[in-house]
């Protein structure tokens, strides 16, 4: 398990709440450390994946009545992690060593959190989740062979876009971002007032104009964007983008992509434009040297339009992030 | 000529020890055979007239590159015995273990098949020796559900050898020409520290035992070749049905070993969770402790 108090008391995310049906048992990974998922009444739960007796993977077993079931002895662990039948030793009330390793599980907008250590905070809001004028279609999971604050630093950065997203959220001849504002509190950075040129509108309508964009960083590897055209709020895009650190440098980002207009876009074809954005921004975050984020601002060379990189990475040190980053 | 060169092995139980790399049936003639044993690439071969050989090689060679025994200036102590190759890379004992059933003149004995797995040699032996996983990894072959229970069974140390005896278990089929379901009376013997090996009433004669060997060859700490013997009274069956039905079982042990954290056997008694059912594997791990093994294993923290 990677040592980063940061992470470790956070919530990221390890699975679609589908992912894990009823009965299911699925394995993920977060910080290094390999966990089993598995879900009983409704209930999701995250430990661990490993047989204390044996050390066997407890993602190979199975579900029954009583609980999840060890492939190797069939040491049945119940919904709190507790040992409750050894099979070999059928009278025997199994030893009080015989627990897994239990983590918090919060399932929220779909998603499975997981936080390994005490978080202080709840897992990240998205009120728009809540908004039934909203629908949302989620992208990814998106395995991205980088560091986790690339990969947010590359989602709040738009002077990329008439570069990596040309002809998408932008075009060469109009790459000149004005100056806004950056706002650093205790819960987050806040950027607004930006205004880009999207020549593909913001959500690939074909409609050429201004979009206005607000940016957020909720956590150290979630962050949030608000899209609408530059001169009204009549149409609302935003975006919850986390990042799951499964090591520091391999990620897994998932995207929720929700609206309140431009229903009658078919889920298939907004998903196949975020895939096409994202898959676009890949390849670049990987190529990235060094892999992991410099928060030292002497490191890089930073423009004006970069305040909110630099605000993010100032904040990254100020809470004292060590992974992914140098 | 005994080899004079160091093995790369710094555990000298391990590097003394004889390891099976071959059943010599499966020995090429006159051509380089390779693998690698404690981390060292070794050459193995046998001429026409039926001599054998193994020396180390200091890289990997091409296949079927032909041997020109003149040119082997140290070769490696080795031994051909229960239709295997043993080699050592240290200073071996003079005898290997005994088997004396392998010369009784009805007894099948053959070569079960090899099979690679990604663990340690102590973490196989162990599964080797466990019986309570029968319903679970083998499922319908050697257990089944609800006939879990593991009794109490007896384990001694003899002249440095482990046998557990006693052990009885509901066993659906135990081998090729076993028809009937019902309890087993298993007997278990680990003869040197990678070596394990299994006996049962034969089907044939209850007055005698059938012999399952697992003679588990340490390429590296973390990854080995389980080669397996088989000794068996058995008129009917196949020899290639007998070594289907145990290559049958190693293959479901397969994921079940790759996917156990860690590779390495802890020897720390509380590392993991030993309950009396384990008693064989609690005895083996005392028994590496004592020994002073190193390889493949997590040692003790003194």
């Amino acid at each position: 398990m990677i040592d980063d108090p940061v992470l470790l008391n956070d919530w990221h995310v390890v699975a679609r709440g589908t992912d894990v049906a009823e009965s299911a048992v699925v394995s993920a990974r977060l910080l290094d450390e390999d966990l089993v998922l598995w879900r009983r009444n409704g209930e999701a739960m995250a430990w661990r994946d490993l047989c204390p007796h044996r050390g066997t993977r407890l993602s190979l077993g199975q579900v029954d009545e009583r609980g999840l079931v060890c492939p190797y002895h069939g040491w049945t662990y119940d919904q709190t992690g507790t040992c409750v039948r050894i099979p070999s030793r059928p009278d025997t009330k199994p030893p009080a060593k015989a627990c897994t390793e239990v983590y918090l599980v919060r399932e929220r907008y779909g998603l499975i959190w997981v936080s390994l250590g005490d978080p202080k905070q709840d897992v990240p809001p998205f009120r728009e989740w809540d908004d039934p004028s909203f629908r949302h279609v989620l992208g990814g999971p998106y395995r991205i062979a980088a560091a986790g604050p690339r990969i947010i630093e590359n989602f709040l950065d738009f002077t990329h876009f008439p570069f990596v997203h040309e002809g998408i959220l932008g075009t060469r001849d109009r790459a000149e971002a004005a100056d806004y504002e950056v706002e650093v509190g205790p819960d987050g950075i806040t950027a607004r007032e930006i205004y880009t040129w999207t020549p593909d509108g913001f959500d690939g309508s074909g409609q050429a104009q201004m979009s206005k964009w607000l940016y957020r960083v909720l956590r150290p590897l979630t962050a949030y964007i608000e899209l609408t055209p530059a001169d009204s709020d009549s149409e609302r895009y935003v975006m919850l983008f986390s990042v799951t650190p499964v090591s520091e440098s391999e990620s897994i980002g998932w995207m929720w992509n929700s609206m309140d207009y431009n229903h009658e876009m078919s889920d298939e074809d907004f998903l196949a434009y975020v895939d096409e954005i994202v898959f676009q921004d890949i390849p670049i975050i990987e190529s990235q040297r060094p892999e992991l984020l410099p928060i030292d601002l002497q490191a890089d060379v930073h423009a004006k339009p970069d305040a909110t990189s630099i605000a993010y990475r100032r904040w990254l040190k100020e809470l004292g992030l060590s992974t992914g980053t140098l | 000529m005994v080899s004079v060169t160091q093995p790369v092995c710094t555990d000298p139980v391990i590097a003394n020890q004889w390891h099976a790399v071959c059943a010599t049936d499966e020995v090429r003639c006159s051509v380089v055979n390779q693998t690698l044993l404690l981390d060292e690439k070794i050459g193995f071969t046998v001429t026409p007239e039926g001599e054998y050989m193994a020396w180390r090689l200091p890289a990997a060679v091409p296949p079927n590159q032909a041997v020109d025994p003149a040119q082997i200036d140290e070769p490696l102590p080795i031994k051909v015995e229960y239709g295997f190759l043993w080699v050592c890379l240290g200073d071996p004992p003079e005898h290997l273990f005994a088997m004396p059933e392998f010369d009784d003149p009805d007894r099948r004995n053959m070569n079960a098949g090899t099979l690679t797995v990604a663990t340690s040699a102590p973490r196989a032996v162990e599964n080797f020796l466990d019986l309570g996983h029968f319903p679970y990894v083998h499922a319908g072959l050697l257990g089944v559900e609800p006939f879990t229970e593991v009794v109490d069974y007896d384990v001694e140390v003899v002249d440095g050898e482990i046998f557990a005896t006693r052990c009885d278990f509901y066993v659906p089929k135990v081998g090729m020409n076993f028809d009937e379901p019902g309890m087993t009376r298993y007997r278990y013997r680990v003869p040197s520290p990678f070596c394990v090996m299994l006996y049962y009433d034969s089907a044939l004669d209850p007055s005698r035992e059938d012999i399952v060997g697992v003679w588990v060859q340490p390429m590296t700490a973390e990854l080995v070749r389980a080669h397996n013997y088989m000794g068996v009274l058995d008129e009917t069956s196949t020899d290639n049905d007998i070594k289907r039905y145990q290559l049958e079982i190693f293959a479901q042990d397969k994921p079940i070993l790759e996917n156990q954290h860690p590779k390495r056997l802890p020897l720390d008694p509380r590392a993991e969770t030993p309950i009396r059912a384990d008693r064989s594997a609690i005895a083996y791990r005392h028994l590496l402790s004592d020994l002073g093994v190193t390889y493949g294993v997590i040692p003790k923290r003194s």
